[in-house]
């Protein structure tokens, strides 16, 4: 029922319009949008180009006598690769391109090297150095620059990465891609406003080949497929997603979120539900939907939890309109080893 | 393109941006507070509305790009530090970006209003009250539970009234700042 206050607001709302500004371009839209097609494809070429590459280095070591268990030079040379941020920066016709080296350094240590592309040609920027023993992250920003550079110890990461910044510094487009010859791969952040702060990146996912969530000292989480969608859950259990989007987990029992199969509004809604380890282990349970619904489904090991979906399928109603399926979890019910029957209400 | 040739399709894509733009615009107005970031994000998500094109029904065309839309800023929400999803931080108001109209009429207050918003809550009450979804579509548009929307919203109409120097709401309305365990 709304309220005076609601209908107020919504008045409000309506009535209140932007400054004037330059309408968009279909032409200049519609041109990004190819650009991030054929960048697909390209990317799609480089990624076969370079695991030919790694098959043909794998067989001349094997031909030329290298031990089997020997590992593969991280780089033997310098190795770079071009990283494009795409999302909003580029759109204007502006593209912020970078340049990740790695190359030999003193000794073991291998250096990284940061450029970026300027109307002048490329700009150094600060580098690191890093021990391919040690598998964790390696990032810089440099000063109050809206960029965050790094390196992931992989070669196989997905072309994805999840940024904790310390503060609002709007969004950011990324890219991530392997570094040629080398069993790393490199990423950019270009944030919409200026990093500022003492410490403004706090923590960087990036995620592995088989799609496991990867934090910053390596600590590789979990992945499951739940509902039809492959759900992960970071090693410390504080954040889990899917491809419909990532989450931060509360402080609940039970950490309830829903997807859709597809970007369509009357897709099959799915209800998933991650059961933190201390409420059950049960590989199944009945799991009560607020439509009044109840299913005895399965719970699937995810990390130390246990996860679950139930999807109820998408509906129109008689105007033609999509209708809300209203359909969230409510409890959840199950009987342990020792017969004992376990109640468990969900609380938001 | 899918089934129609690619002159049909972006003929078709060109059409939908005419009619979506300014209601997208708005919307990620109210939720940036900036001209320039508003336009922007709706260019992101006209631009990932296109290459998708060939999956996407006219009819659902809106929902999908204001779905990409608010889920592009979620992304940014969601880098924050956790402190700010616990909604309990009495956050500056944002950065509006200046108009340069200089106009400080009541046109942007409540835009102001809004920015003062812990962002879950910013983003429901946009979507509710402006784009006029019910419960569960602002639950799909943001990939969260109606339950969570529904917090939200109770917690954000009371921030706003607060800040618009209303009286407070019924206390039988009020949501308590965390879910009860």
């Amino acid at each position: 029922m709304s309220t005076s206050y609601e209908e107020q607001l919504r008045e409000q709302l309506h009535a209140t319009t932007p400054a004037p500004y330059a309408g968009l371009d279909p032409a200049a839209v519609i041109g990004a949008g190819e650009r991030v097609v054929r960048r697909g494809r390209i990317r799609a070429a480089l990624v076969a180009a370079v695991a030919v590459a790694v098959v043909a280095v794998g067989t001349q070591l094997l031909t030329t006598g290298r031990p089997v268990a020997a590992p593969v030079p991280a780089a033997p040379s310098t190795s770079s690769v071009t990283l494009v941020s795409p999302g909003p920066a580029n759109l204007g016709g502006v593209d912020h391109t970078y340049v990740v080296s790695v190359r030999p350094g003193d000794g073991k240590d291998l250096m990284v090297d940061y450029a970026e592309k300027t109307a002048d040609g490329f700009v150094s920027m600060v580098g690191a150095g890093i021990d391919p023993a040690d598998r964790r992250i390696t990032w810089a920003h440099g000063g109050t620059s809206s960029v965050v550079l790094g390196v992931i110890p992989s070669a196989t990461a997905q072309h994805r990465i999840i940024v904790t910044a310390s503060d609002d510094f709007g969004g950011y487009a990324s890219d991530v891609a392997a570094i040629p010859g080398t069993d790393y791969s490199a990423f950019v952040a270009y944030y919409e406003k200026p990093l500022t702060g003492d410490n403004p990146v706090e923590s960087i996912l990036w995620f592995d080949s088989r799609g496991r969530p990867v934090d910053g000292q390596g600590h590789v989480g979990s992945i499951a497929t739940v509902g039809g969608e492959q759900v992960w859950l970071t090693a410390d259990g504080t954040a889990l997603g899917s491809d419909q989007g990532s989450y931060v987990a509360g402080p609940e029992d039970i950490y309830v979120n829903g997807f859709t199969a597809g970007p369509q509004a009357d897709a099959p809604w799915t209800v998933l539900a991650v059961i933190r380890p201390e409420v059950t282990t049960a590989a199944a349970v009945t799991a009560f939907l607020s439509d009044g619904s109840s299913h005895v489904v399965p719970t699937v090991p995810l990390g130390k939890s246990r996860a679950l979906a139930v999807t109820v399928p998408g509906k129109y109603d008689s105007t033609g309109a999509l209708a809300p399926s209203q359909v969230t979890l409510t409890e959840i019910r199950w009987t342990d080893s020792a017969g004992t029957a376990h109640v468990k209400p969900v609380l938001r | 393109m899918g089934r129609t040739s690619k002159a049909e399709g972006d003929a078709a894509f060109t059409d939908f941006m005419v009619q979506a733009e300014p209601s997208l615009m708005r919307t990620a107005w109210l939720l940036t507070g900036s001209t320039e970031a508003a336009r922007e994000l709706v260019q992101v998500a006209l631009v990932k509305t296109y290459v998708s094109w060939a999956k996407v029904r006219p009819e659902t065309a809106l929902a999908f790009a204001r779905r990409v839309l608010v889920n592009h800023k979620v992304d940014v929400w969601r880098s924050r530090s956790r402190e700010v999803l616990t909604d309990t931080l009495d956050r500056p108001v944002a950065a509006g970006g200046t108009t340069g109209s200089g106009a400080s009429d009541d046109r942007d207050e409540i835009v102001r209003l809004l920015a003062r918003l812990p962002e879950q809550q910013r983003k429901t009450v946009v979507l509710r009250f402006y784009a006029d979804l019910s419960e569960r579509d602002t639950a799909d548009a943001l990939g969260v539970s109606v339950g969570t929307v529904k917090a939200a919203t109770s917690r954000g109409l009371a921030t706003l009234r607060e800040l618009s120097g209303l009286p407070a709401p019924d206390p039988a309305t009020r949501r308590p700042e965390r879910s009860p365990r």
